[in-house]
C-alpha cells in the first residue's frame, strides 16, 4: 500500500492547525496582566495627569452639591426621585471625563503615529485604562451612595449604589459601541455631550418609566441589567484590544 | 521578507495607491516619487496605520494585519511629521517607548546610550527637548525608530532638516544598520538615495513606475543628457523647445542641462553628460 506523502502546503497547514488549537490560547485578560507587568503604571498612565485632576474636579463638584443640597436651610427632604436620576446620571462623569479627555490629548499628540507601531500600542493603553478607570468610577459610586446615607438624603445604600453603577455602565457600553461603529473619536465625544441632556429628556417626558426604572424596579432585576452591561462593555473592549478597524482612537 | 500584493489603497473616492506589487528582501530600498505620489500611504500601510482597500501585505508569507504584536516587534518607524513630548528629555522620551516596545529595562537603557552617541546627541540626552532645533528632533526620530532592533525599518523622509554632516553620518548609521535588515526610506534628497539605497522604487500615476538600482535606471537615460551654453538673449527660446533640467546664467550666457530622446535639433555644440539620478527624476516626472 502506499501512501501519499502530504506536501509542503499541506503540511504547513496542518501544523498551523495544531498550533492553532492545541496551544493554550492567551485570552485577552492574560495579556492584559503581562502588560501591566512589563510597562508597570508609570508607562500605563503616561501624561494622564492633567486629565486626573480634571476628574478628580468634577468629582469634588458633585461631592460638594451633594452636601450643599443635604444642609440646605428651609428646604424639606429632596425627592428620591430626582436624588436617583442625579446618580445615574452624574456616576458616570469621572470615567467619562478620564476616558474623553485620555481619548484626545492621544489623538492630538503627534506621538500617536509612533505609539500605535509600538508592541504595547495606543489600543491597548486605552483599553487597560479603561477598565481602571471603571474600577475607579465604581468605587467613586460607592462612596457617593456612602456620602447620601451619611447625609441622610437617602437611605437605601443599595439602590443608590445600583443605580450609580448601572449609569456608569451604560454610558461605558454606549462609549466603547460609538468608538467601533463610528469613525475616529467624535462618535464618542457626541455621545458624552448627549448624556446629560438625554436624562434631562427623560426627566421631563418619559417620567413613568425613567422613576420607575430607578427606583421600584426589585433590586436583582437592577443587578441583572448592570451585569449584563458589564459583560457586553468587557467583551466590546476586547474588540478594541485587537484593533480590527484602521482608525481607532484617531 | 516582506511583500506587498495587489495593493489598493483608496481614501473615499479618491485613489491614492493602485494595484501596488512589491517584495522588499534584505537591502536598503529607496522610496521616490514627488509630493502627493502616495509614499507615506505606502509606509503607513507597511507599518499597519492604515489597511489596504484591495489586496495584502504579507511578513514572511503572513498576512501583516492577522499577525498583530508579533509584527509590530520586528518594525521601526519614522513618520513624517514625528511627533514627541516637549517636556521630556531625549532619555525620558526613549525609555517609554522602549518600554512600549517591549524591551527589558536594563537592555533598553544601553541601547539608547548607544543610540544617541551615534545621532550625536549625546551631551544633550537630559536636555528637554522642547529646547532643541529641528534637526536635532529630527535625530532623536531615527533613534526612535532604531530603538527596537527592527527587522524592518520605515524612514519617512529621514533626512528632513538633516546638515549636510548629519546626513553622511545617518548615512553611516543605515548602511551599518541595514546588514540583513530591511530598510524602506523615503526622500526627496536625491543625493541620498543615490548613496546609500540599493534599490529604487519608483511611483507614478499611483503605481509602481520602476523597481531597480540606481546605475540601471541612470543607464536608463543613457546618452539623453546634454549640457550646452547658449547666448542669454536665446535662453527663453531654448528652455520653450527642450526639455530642461536646469538653468545656470553666466556672462552673458545661459547653461543648460536638459534631456532629449535622440539627437535630431540638437544644437552642435551640446555635449552629451554621465546622467544622475536627479536628471532620471526630472525626466520621469516632466510635465507633458
Ligand atoms: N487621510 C487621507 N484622506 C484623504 N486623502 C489622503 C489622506 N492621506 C493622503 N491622502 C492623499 O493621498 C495622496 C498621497 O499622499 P501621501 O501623503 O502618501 O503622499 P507623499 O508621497 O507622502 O507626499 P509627500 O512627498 O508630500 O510626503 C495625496 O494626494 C493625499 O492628498
Ligand atoms: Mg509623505
Amino acid at each position: 500500500m502506499k501512501i501519499e506523502y502530504p506536501t509542503p502546503e499541506e503540511q504547513h497547514n496542518s501544523i498551523e492547525r495544531i498550533v492553532k488549537y492545541g496551544l493554550p490560547q492567551r485570552s485577552a485578560f492574560a495579556e492584559l496582566k503581562e502588560m501591566f507587568r512589563s510597562l508597570g503604571p508609570r508607562v500605563i498612565f503616561y501624561g494622564q495627569g492633567d486629565v486626573m485632576f480634571i476628574a478628580a474636579m468634577a468629582v469634588a463638584f458633585i461631592a460638594y452639591y451633594l452636601v450643599q443640597l443635604a444642609f440646605q436651610p428651609g428646604v424639606g427632604k429632596v425627592a428620591p426621585e430626582y436624588l436617583y436620576s442625579f446618580l445615574f446620571t452624574v456616576s458616570p462623569t469621572m470615567y467619562l471625563l478620564l476616558c474623553l479627555l485620555g481619548f484626545w490629548k492621544e489623538k492630538l499628540s503627534t506621538v500617536y503615529d509612533i505609539k500605535m507601531t509600538c508592541k504595547y500600542n495606543v489600543c491597548h493603553l486605552a483599553v487597560f485604562r479603561m477598565l481602571a478607570f471603571s474600577c475607579a468610577n465604581i468605587v467613586v459610586n460607592m462612596l457617593t451612595a456612602g456620602l447620601c446615607c451619611l447625609l441622610h438624603l437617602e437611605s437605601d445604600f443599595w439602590r443608590m449604589f445600583m443605580v450609580s453603577a448601572c449609569g456608569l455602565f451604560l454610558l461605558s457600553v454606549l462609549l466603547i459601541y460609538s468608538l467601533l461603529f463610528g469613525r475616529g473619536i467624535i462618535p464618542p465625544t457626541v455621545v458624552s455631550a448627549a448624556w446629560v441632556p438625554a436624562n434631562l429628556l427623560c426627566n421631563a417626558l418619559a417620567k413613568g418609566t425613567y422613576w420607575h426604572f430607578l427606583r421600584v424596579v426589585p433590586l436583582p432585576l437592577h443587578i441583572a441589567v448592570t451585569a449584563a452591561l458589564a459583560c457586553l462593555y468587557i467583551f466590546s473592549l476586547k474588540w478594541l484590544f485587537l484593533r480590527k478597524k484602521e482608525k481607532v482612537l484617531c | 521578507m516582506l511583500t506587498v500584493q495587489n495593493v489598493t489603497k483608496r481614501f473615499g473616492s479618491f485613489t491614492a495607491l493602485e494595484d501596488i506589487n512589491l517584495e522588499f528582501g534584505k537591502g536598503v530600498y529607496g522610496l521616490l516619487a514627488p509630493n502627493g505620489a502616495g509614499k507615506t500611504t505606502l509606509m503607513k500601510m507597511i507599518v499597519t496605520l492604515l489597511f489596504p482597500t484591495k489586496g495584502r501585505i504579507l511578513c514572511d508569507g503572513k498576512e501583516i494585519l492577522s499577525m498583530g504584536e508579533s509584527y509590530r516587534e520586528k518594525i521601526g518607524y519614522l513618520p513624517q511629521e514625528f511627533g514627541y513630548y516637549r517636556n521630556d528629555s531625549p532619555r525620558q522620551y526613549l525609555r517609554y517607548l522602549g518600554a512600549l516596545k517591549g524591551l527589558e529595562r536594563r537592555a533598553a537603557e544601553v541601547r539608547i546610550d548607544g543610540l544617541l552617541e551615534k545621532v550625536g546627541l549625546a551631551d544633550v540626552k537630559d536636555k528637554k527637548m522642547k529646547k532643541f532645533s529641528g534637526g536635532m528632533v529630527q535625530r532623536v526620530g531615527i533613534a526612535q525608530a532604531l530603538l527596537g532592533n527592527p527587522e524592518i525599518l520605515v524612514l519617512d523622509e529621514p533626512t528632513a532638516g538633516l546638515d549636510p554632516k548629519e546626513r553622511a553620518r545617518f548615512r553611516n548609521l543605515i548602511s551599518e544598520f541595514s546588514k540583513d535588515r530591511t530598510v524602506i526610506l523615503s526622500t526627496h534628497i536625491v543625493s541620498d538615495i543615490e548613496s546609500v539605497a540599493n534599490r529604487i522604487v519608483m511611483l507614478k500615476d499611483h503605481s509602481v513606475y520602476c523597481d531597480t538600482d540606481c546605475s540601471s535606471l541612470c543607464g536608463m537615460m543613457g546618452g539623453k543628457v546634454f549640457e550646452c551654453s547658449v547666448p542669454q538673449k536665446d535662453a527663453d527660446s531654448f528652455e520653450m523647445s527642450h526639455l530642461v533640467i536646469s538653468r545656470r546664467e553666466e556672462t552673458g550666457q545661459t547653461h543648460f542641462r536638459f534631456a532629449q530622446d535622440g539627437e535630431k535639433g540638437l544644437p552642435p555644440q551640446a555635449k552629451p553628460v554621465q546622467p544622475d539620478l536627479e536628471d532620471v527624476f526630472l525626466y520621469i516626472y516632466r510635465e507633458d
